[in-house]
Parts: C-alpha cells; sequence; structure tokens
C-alpha cells in the first residue's frame, strides 16, 4: 500500500509529564541525602553507601525519563526493545555513580566540577538517546543536530549546578532543612527540562515497521507505566527512610515518622489504583471498538460480497448505480477500517498498537484482503464506468472465493483482540487487588511497626503512672501519718502522750491489731521495763499477752524489743513462729500473732525506748515504712530530748534561784553582822577621843584618829561592795524605761552637790531603751557625780547626750574636768582602783565598776575619752533590743 | 518639857551600843531612867509584867533594836503592837540595818519610826538628841 511520509505529530499526556517531573524531584532530594551518607561514611560502608545510592538514584533518573517517554503518545503504536531498555538503565546508574563519587570528596574545584559534570551529562544525554534508541515504532525518528547539541549541553550545565549544590548542601543533616528542598526543587525542575528538550529534538515520520528488529519489543503498557513510578517512588523514598532510621530520633518520632512515611505510601498506592482504573477503563474502551470493528469488518466483508453478488444478478440499472454507490461506501469503510485496526485511526478511535499474534494474523490475511478489495475496486470501477451490465462475474467470483479464508482468518482475529483484552483486563484486575492487597500489607505492616510499639508504649506509659500514682499515694499516706507523728510530738505535754499517739497512729495506719512500748531502764541500762502504753484492737482477746508481756523480764539482746534495743536499729519478724529468740512465742502463737516489728527511740544517740507491733498476719519487710519508722523515732526522740532538756533547764533555773537567794543572803549577813562590830570600833574610839582629847597624849590622839578613820572607810567599803552585789541579786526583769527619766532622777539625787559645785548640767532628749530603772538612775548619778567631783578651777560644764549607732544608742556624760591619762583608762574601771589619794578626791573607787557592771547587765559597752587638763567623755552604748526581748 | 521622869525600854544585846546608848541619853537635858533588855523574850516578860518583873513600870517609849537573841526584834515589835494594853507605847526602832525590807517591815508592823544607828560617834550623839527633842519634848506620849 501507499508508504506514508507523513510527519507523525506527538502529544504529551499531562499526568505522566507531572509524574515524571515528581520523580525527578524525589531523585533529586535522594540524591542531595545520599551526597551526604556516602561523604559520611568510610571504607566498606563508602563503597556500599555508593553503589547503593548509584542505584537508587539512576533507577529514579532513568525512570522519570521513561515515564516522560511514556508520556509522549504518537499516533503509531510504540514499542521498546527491553535489552536497549537496560541499557540506558546502565547508563542512568553510571552517571550517578560518577556524580556521587565526585561530590563525596573532601574537595571540589573547579577542574573537578568540571569534568564530573561532563561525564555526568554526557552520561545523562547517553541514557535518554539509548531510551530513544529502544523505541519499535512503525516511523522514521530523525534529529535535529541543534537542538541534540543543545539538549547535551543544557545536560551538562544542569549536571553542573545539581553538583555544586548537592556538594555545599551535602553537609545539611536535617532531614527537612529548606535549603535541601529547595535544591531539590531546583534540580528536579531542571532535569524534566532536558529530557524535554531532548524529547524536542527528535520528530517522526510515518514507515513501515519492518525494517526494525522486533524480536525483544515489548509493549509498554499502563501496567508497566504504573509499575515503573511505584518502583521508583518507593527506591527513592526507601533513602530517606533510610536516613530516619538511622538518625537518632525519639521513638516517638520514629513511630510518627513511620506513620506518615506509610501512609504516604498507602496515598501513592491509592492515586496509582485510580488512574489504573482510569487507564483500564479507557483501554477497555479502546479494545472494545477494536474487538467491534474488527467484528464489523467481517460484517462488512460479507455486505461486500452479497452486494457483488446482487450487482452480477442485477440487470436494473438504477439498482447497480445504487448497489455500486453503496459498495464503494462499504469498501472504503472496510478499507478505512482494516487500515485503522493495522495502523491506528484516531477517527475510528482505535490504537493501531496489534500484539506480534495479531500482526502475523493480518499477514495470513493479507492475500486475502487484497483480492477482495482489488476484486471490488475493479467491479466498483466497471460498473460505474459502463451502463450496461458489466460482466463482473470474475471479480465476484475472486470475492467469494477470498471470502471465505478471509472471514476464517478475521474470525481468528476477532478471537484473538477478544481473548488478549480479556487476559489484559485480567492481568490489569490482578495488579489492582495486588495493589488493594499491598495497601492492606503496608496497613498492617504500619499496624505492626507503628500502632503496636505506640500502643506498647501507651501502655507502658500508663502502667508506669499507675505505679507511680500508688507509690506517691503510699508516700502521701506515709508523710500524713509522719506529720500526725510530729504535731503530735510536739504539742504532747508529756512524753507519754505522744508515745500512745505515735503508737495509735501507726496501727491504724498498718491495721496492726497490737502496739506497745517498752523503756530502758534509767538506772542499769541493761534491761527493759514494759509500760503501761498499749494499743490494742481487742483488749480482752490481748489481755494475756499483756499478763506475760508485764511478768516476762527483757534483758537488752533478748526477744524483739530486746535486739531491737541492744542494736539500735528497726527489726522486723515476718513470722514469730520461725524466730528463735523470742520468749513470748507461746502466748502470742495462741492469739494468732505471726508478724512482729519493732524500732528504737534514739535520744541523744542512745536507746531510751522501743516501739514494738505485732500482726495476725505473716508480713513482708515493707522498706517504706522502715523508712517512715525511722523518722518518726527520730521525731520521739526529739520529744523525750526536749523533755529531758526542758527538766534539766528548769533544774538549772532552780539551782541559780536558790544560788542567787544565797548570795543575797550573804550579802545581807555580812553587811548586817559586820556593821555591828565596825560600829563598836569606830564609836568607841570616837568616844574615847572626845572623853580624853588631849589627855592621853598627841600620839594617843593621832592614833585613835587613825583608829576612827580606818573603821569609817571599813564601813563605806562593806557599803559599796553590798550594793555591787545586789546589781546581780536584785536584778530586775528590764522593761522600756526612758533613760531620761533616769537621768533626772540621778541629777535630783546630785542636787546638792550640783548646787554647791555651782555645775552646769545640760541634758539632750535621751531614748527610752530596754533596762532597769533603777540601775539605770544609778549609772547616770554616778558618771554625773565623777564628772562634778573631778572638777578643775572652772565652772563644771557637764553634758549628757545620746546618739544611734546602728543597731545600739551610744550615751556620753561629757566634762571639762581634769581629765584622765590615756594608761589609766582600763584601770578606772577595775574595782576599788583609784588615781587619787583620799586625800585630793573622796571616794572609794567602786563608782565606775558599779558602772560597768550595770552597762554589761544591759549587754552594752563603757569606755573613756579624755584630755587631761580638759575633760573627759564616758561613753557608754545600750542595744536596741532584739525582736525576741520585746 | 516634862518634869517628870521619863521611863524608856532599851531593848539592845550588845553591852557596847547599850553603853553608847545611855552615855548619849546622859548629855541630854531630859530626866529619864532606862530599863534594858538584852533579849526579845525578856523584854515581853518585862512589858507584860509577867514573872520577875510582876512590879514593872510601864515604859513611855521603847527603843529596840532589830537583831535580838530568842526572840527576834521584828517580831517582838509585832507582839507589842497587838497587845492592846502595850499598842499605844511608841516604839522607835533602833538598828545598824539600813536594809529595806527591814525598813519597810518595821513599818508594816507599825513602828514608830525607824532609825538606822551611823557609825560615827557624832552623828550618833546627834540621833540621840534628835530621839530626845522629838519623842521626849515635842511629842505628847500617851498618858499612863
Amino acid at each position: 500500500m501507499a508508504s506514508h511520509e507523513l510527519p507523525l505529530a506527538g502529544s504529551y499526556d499531562d499526568l505522566l509529564v507531572a509524574l515524571s517531573i515528581v520523580i525527578a524531584i524525589l531523585a533529586s532530594y535522594a540524591a542531595l541525602d545520599l551526597a551526604r551518607r556516602v561523604t559520611a561514611a568510610q571504607g566498606r560502608a563508602r563503597i556500599l553507601w555508593l553503589t547503593g545510592g548509584a542505584t537508587a538514584m539512576g533507577f529514579g533518573i532513568w525512570s522519570m525519563h521513561y515515564i516522560g517517554m511514556l508520556a509522549f503518545r504518537l499516533p503509531v503504536p510504540v514499542q521498546y526493545d527491553w535489552p536497549t531498555v537496560l541499557l540506558s538503565l546502565v547508563a542512568a546508574i553510571l552517571a550517578s555513580a560518577i556524580a556521587l563519587f565526585v561530590v563525596s570528596r573532601h574537595k571540589m574545584g573547579v577542574i573537578r566540577a568540571f569534568l564530573g559534570s561532563t561525564l555526568m551529562g554526557s552520561g545523562i544525554a547517553a541514557m535518554h538517546y539509548i531510551g530513544m534508541a529502544a523505541m519499535r515504532l512503525p516511523a522514521m525518528c530523525h534529529y535535529s543536530l541543534a537542538l541534540v547539541t543543545l539538549s547535551v549541553v543544557l545536560a551538562i550545565v544542569i549536571s553542573l549546578v545539581a553538583l555544586f549544590l548537592t556538594f555545599y548542601f551535602r553537609g545539611e543533616t536535617t532531614a527537612w532543612s529548606w535549603r535541601k528542598i529547595l535544591s531539590a526543587l531546583v534540580m528536579g525542575a531542571a532535569i524534566p527540562v532536558m529530557h524535554y528538550s531532548g524529547m524536542a529534538a527528535a520528530s517522526f515520520t510515518a514507515s513501515p515497521s519492518e525494517h526494525q528488529d522486533l524480536s525483544h519489543a515489548v509493549n509498554v503498557s499502563s501496567l508497566s507505566a504504573a509499575g515503573i513510578v511505584i518502583v521508583a517512588v518507593m527506591v527513592l523514598g526507601l533513602v530517606p527512610l533510610a536516613s530516619l532510621t538511622f538518625d537518632s530520633l525519639s521513638t516517638t518520632r520514629q513511630l510518627a515518622a513511620r506513620y506518615f512515611l506509610s501512609l504516604g505510601v498507602i496515598s501513592v498506592l491509592t492515586i496509582l489504583g485510580t488512574l489504573l482504573v482510569q487507564r483500564q477503563g479507557r483501554e477497555s474502551q479502546s479494545d472494545a471498538r477494536v474487538v467491534n470493528i474488527s467484528g464489523r469488518q467481517r460484517m462488512l466483508s460479507q455486505a461486500i460480497a452479497k452486494d457483488a453478488l446482487l450487482v452480477a444478478h442485477s440487470r436494473d440499472t438504477a439498482e447497480r448505480q445504487r448497489l455500486v454507490e453503496d459498495l464503494r461506501s462499504l469498501d472504503t469503510l472496510w478499507h478505512q477500517s482494516h487500515s485503522g485496526l493495522n495502523r491506528g485511526d484516531p477517527e475510528l478511535g482505535v490504537p493501531g498498537m496489534n500484539s506480534p499474534e495479531i500482526r502475523r494474523m493480518f499477514v495470513v490475511l493479507e492475500p486475502d484482503y487484497d483480492a477482495i478489495s482489488r476484486a471490488t475496486q475493479e467491479m466498483i470501477t466497471k460498473v460505474s464506468k459502463e451502463n450496461e451490465p458489466a460482466d463482473v462475474s470474475g471479480e465476484v467470483s475472486a470475492i467469494l472465493a477470498h471470502e471465505g479464508p478471509y472471514l476464517k482468518a478475521m474470525n481468528a482475529i476477532v478471537f484473538e483482540y477478544e481473548s488478549e483484552a480479556t487476559t489484559r483486563a485480567s492481568g490489569e484486575n490482578r495488579l489492582y487487588f495486588g495493589l488493594l492487597l499491598f495497601v492492606l500489607g503496608v496497613l498492617l505492616l504500619q499496624g505492626l511497626l507503628v500502632l503496636r510499639p505506640a500502643l506498647t508504649r501507651i501502655q507502658q506509659g500508663i502502667s508506669q503512672l499507675e505505679l507511680a500514682k500508688q507509690a506517691l499515694y503510699r508516700k502521701a499516706t506515709f508523710l500524713e501519718l509522719l506529720q500526725a507523728v510530729a504535731v503530735a510530738a510536739n504539742e504532747a505535754p508529756s512524753v507519754e502522750t505522744a508515745l500512745q499517739f505515735t503508737l495509735d497512729r501507726i496501727c491504724k495506719h498498718t491495721g496492726w491489731p497490737v502496739g506497745h512500748v517498752y523503756f530502758v531502764a534509767k538506772k542499769t541500762r541493761t534491761e527493759l521495763i514494759s509500760s503501761t502504753l498499749w494499743h490494742l484492737d481487742d483488749a480482752p482477746k490481748f489481755a494475756a499477752f499483756r499478763q506475760v508481756t508485764r511478768e516476762t523480764p527483757l534483758p537488752i539482746g533478748r526477744g524483739l524489743p530486746g535486739r531491737v534495743a541492744e542494736n539500735a536499729k528497726p527489726l522486723w519478724i515476718p513470722d514469730i513462729n520461725e524466730d528463735t529468740n523470742f520468749p513470748r512465742r507461746s502466748a502470742a502463737f495462741d492469739l494468732g500473732v505471726k508478724g512482729a516489728f519493732g524500732f528504737p527511740v534514739l535520744a541523744q544517740g542512745e536507746v531510751v525506748a522501743v516501739l514494738e507491733f505485732f500482726s495476725n498476719k505473716i508480713e513482708k519487710p515493707d522498706d517504706e515504712l522502715l523508712t517512715v519508722m525511722a523518722n518518726v523515732s527520730a521525731q520521739l526522740g526529739q520529744v523525750i530530748e526536749r523533755t529531758g532538756a526542758q527538766q534539766e533547764l528548769a533544774r538549772k533555773v532552780e539551782d541559780l534561784a536558790r544560788s542567787n537567794a544565797d548570795l543575797e543572803l550573804f550579802a545581807y549577813v555580812a553587811s548586817h553582822d559586820l556593821q555591828e562590830p565596825l560600829r563598836m570600833v569606830a564609836s568607841y574610839t570616837q568616844l574615847l577621843a572626845r572623853r580624853y582629847q588631849g589627855k592621853l597624849g598627841a600620839e594617843a590622839d593621832e592614833f585613835i584618829g587613825f583608829a576612827v578613820d580606818g573603821a569609817t572607810r571599813m564601813q563605806q567599803l562593806i557599803q559599796d561592795l553590798l550594793s555591787y552585789s545586789r546589781l546581780t541579786t536584785r536584778a530586775k526583769k528590764h522593761s522600756f524605761t526612758s533613760a531620761e527619766a533616769a537621768c533626772r532622777s540621778a541629777l535630783e539625787n546630785l542636787r546638792e552637790s550640783v548646787k554647791s559645785s555651782n555645775a552646769l548640767v545640760s541634758v539632750e532628749p535621751l531614748p527610752t531603751v530596754l533596762g532597769d530603772a533603777t540601775q539605770l538612775t544609778q549609772l547616770f548619778q554616778n558618771l554625773v557625780g565623777n564628772a562634778i567631783k573631778y572638777r578643775n578651777e572652772r565652772r563644771p560644764e557637764i553634758r549628757v547626750a545620746a546618739k544611734p549607732n546602728g543597731n545600739e544608742w551610744t550615751f556620753s556624760v561629757q566634762d571639762n574636768g581634769i581629765g584622765i591619762e590615756p594608761q589609766y583608762s582600763e584601770r578606772i574601771f577595775q574595782m576599788f582602783q583609784r588615781l587619787h589619794t583620799r586625800g585630793e578626791y573622796s571616794g572609794t573607787g567602786i563608782g565606775l565598776a558599779i558602772c560597768k557592771k550595770i552597762v554589761e547587765n544591759h549587754g552594752g559597752k563603757i569606755w573613756v575619752e579624755s584630755q587631761p587638763g580638759h575633760g573627759t567623755t564616758f561613753l557608754f552604748t545600750i542595744p536596741w533590743p532584739e525582736r525576741t526581748e520585746i | 518639857m516634862s518634869s517628870r521622869t521619863i521611863e524608856i525600854l532599851l531593848v539592845e544585846d550588845n553591852p557596847g551600843d547599850v553603853r553608847l546608848t545611855l552615855e548619849a541619853f546622859k548629855e541630854g537635858r531630859v530626866l529619864n531612867n532606862f530599863t534594858v533588855m538584852s533579849d526579845g523574850v525578856e523584854a515581853l516578860a518585862y512589858l507584860r509584867r509577867q514573872g520577875q518583873y510582876a512590879n514593872a513600870v510601864q515604859p513611855d517609849l521603847i527603843l529596840l533594836d532589830l537583831n535580838l537573841p530568842k526572840k527576834d526584834g521584828r517580831e517582838v515589835l509585832a507582839e507589842i503592837k497587838v497587845d492592846e494594853r502595850l499598842m499605844k507605847i511608841p516604839v522607835v526602832v533602833l538598828t545598824t540595818s539600813a536594809a529595806e525590807e527591814d525598813i519597810a517591815r518595821a513599818y508594816s508592823r507599825h513602828a514608830n519610826c525607824y532609825i538606822t544607828k551611823p557609825v560615827d560617834l557624832n552623828q550618833f550623839l546627834n540621833v540621840v538628841h534628835s530621839i530626845e527633842s522629838f519623842w521626849l519634848t515635842l511629842v505628847k506620849l500617851p498618858p499612863q
């Protein structure tokens, strides 16, 4: 037949184009990740990563290319020579290997980059054109050299860009960094550009397909297309998945990642399945049409035969013309359908993609077809040309002769078409079911890998929480117990009350029926005395036990309490029947007592009491209870120590009071009884002086004078000593006193001496202090008195003032008297120390010692600052009262 | 100024002190007759005219020391001042003690006054003269 030299216009299936771009992006992303892996790996691992990565990436690139090719629809059937296809895959893998190798080196210099990109670009171009070469179709492929060159250059340039991006971002460790994603997008967009420019370089013109080697040609159905997409997605998807499990994500994140991944896989599969179903629909539509049309061929041929016969037998010209017209239209349709079935016809809606078997059948059919066709044509020409009935018998017989074999062959073809369609449909059904099963499998896997671990973790979490809650509850109850005991211990008026409370509380808390306290004998410290402190849930029942306890002497080391006291540690007996050192065992056994437990109460490191408890069940040691008991015993120990200390304190206070009373009595007696003989001496010597003055001689007078003088002084000294001692024994409790009032009072007492010395005394505002009014008066009296006494020829000017200083008041008594030399500033405060003779200034020298004692009683200090000849300032401090004193 | 002799009871255990007091009063102007008791029991017996003191003269003034053997001056004071017949007799506590409690207690037992014996002789003589001028001259003693 006529060979058509028509250019074949190709079209692109948008969906597949989109898919190819998606695969390209995935492949780029995987490339980036792989680059990081390879760079990071060493030795054998590196080689493993390199080969595996190259395979995955190569497959990705190749599948992108392939889907792109499948997206390209031509009016003629296209098949692929699978060995060549495999070769293109190899080319893709090699190109990837080169790329990964280059980017995983330490440095990527310009030269290396260019070399690498050239190799890689050439590899990719090679893959592309080898892939094109694998096409088997009834068409000639022409390549525009300019576009081919452009596509190769583009391949090299894009490879260069890809290498750079991959090299510089290979360090990105985060799985979803925007840099990586951006690079993936860029590369993912660029690679299809390269591919489609390569496709644009090719143009097809129709030509018979016999020239090509079809021995290995296969149809690439939607089935395979779907398969390629799935595998590509999964392979590329594995790369980040591999990273995900190696990265040290938390378990929760890993689970979530797995979950989302499986969701992703399922959605991809679902989309693919839907696409598949759509495709299947379209394909079955086209299959149906093919079967239809091929079926119609039979009918048409029969109609042609019939018409031919009719023409032959018809004498009516009009009828013959009509028949011929009919024949013509039939023949045209028949012809069109035949060529459509073989080469495809968009008008008829047949793709023209025939399997080898069908082609073979058509070849068999061809002679008959040609014969019929020729005969028909001749007949048409003859009849339409001549008006009179022509002799078409030859043609008719030719037609009839070939009709039979034609029909038979066509039947076979129709049958073949049908069975192929059915096989395809069932194959696709199988694939569909396979896909469904796969989805189910993924769901199941997800259930195993995600749900179950997650549920297990949740369950574990809950059980842990449960345990924690229980532990917390136990701790809370123990704390409560401890707190109650602590409060009781603090508030209890006596040790016994605290102990009884503790017994009751512990028994209530543990549910044990019997509790009891033993005291360590204070005097001997070698045995335990049973106290009357018991806690009995059932008093009558345990009365016998009480009795036995009272009657059983327990030296230290014997029995439960004995051992506890000996070791100063708690003791737990799960079952007393198993215990050898338990004297009261028989009595306890009769009452059904099984478990026993005792703990010591320590005061100042020594065991003073032992608490014991009994239970009617065999009890396992409870560590928490033991810890709480240790705390309880500490509290009780503190109570005992405290009461002991309080008693000690009361005793000491009593002793002090007694001692003070004794001292006071002594002082009183001393003054009183010493005074009397003194008076005798003084009075009679004076009487002597009066009566016998001048009669005994000057010497006698002198002697008498000294005697009297001595006695008088002695009395004064005794008075001074007495008032000094009274500062302590008569010390009153300090209260808020006005220092100013005390000073005024002192001045009142000194009225006479102030008047007689014509002293000018100025008192500045003085504060209120915490102290003893009497003593403060004495203090001021002594100081001001001294100031007046130790005056010089000037008029005495005395100034009393007070100044706040931190947390105390500093008082000052300043005069303009004779002053004190610095080396004596300590000595003057000592008892009976004087710096002048009695003749110069009167006094016993007790005044300042009394001042010092008073100041010390008030918690202060006293000192002197003086300039001999100019004056003296006595300074003393009285602290502000502490909060606790108020 | 009274012409009659004033009876004074001196309750004092120290003979030295007794002598001193007597000497001091000798230098005075008022005629007085001293009876000396040296312990509290005797003093009370005398006042109550018991035993050998059946014919005792009731004194017009009592000079009482606090520290006495057997019965303390404080007790004597207490007993005097609750006795119907004796309570009107003025009691001058004349003692060495200057202790506040002694003073307070004496007055609370209704002592008429409290004088501390000074050590100095001159002062003592002045005290005695003061007693004389006040109690024996100025003051109207209760009638017998």
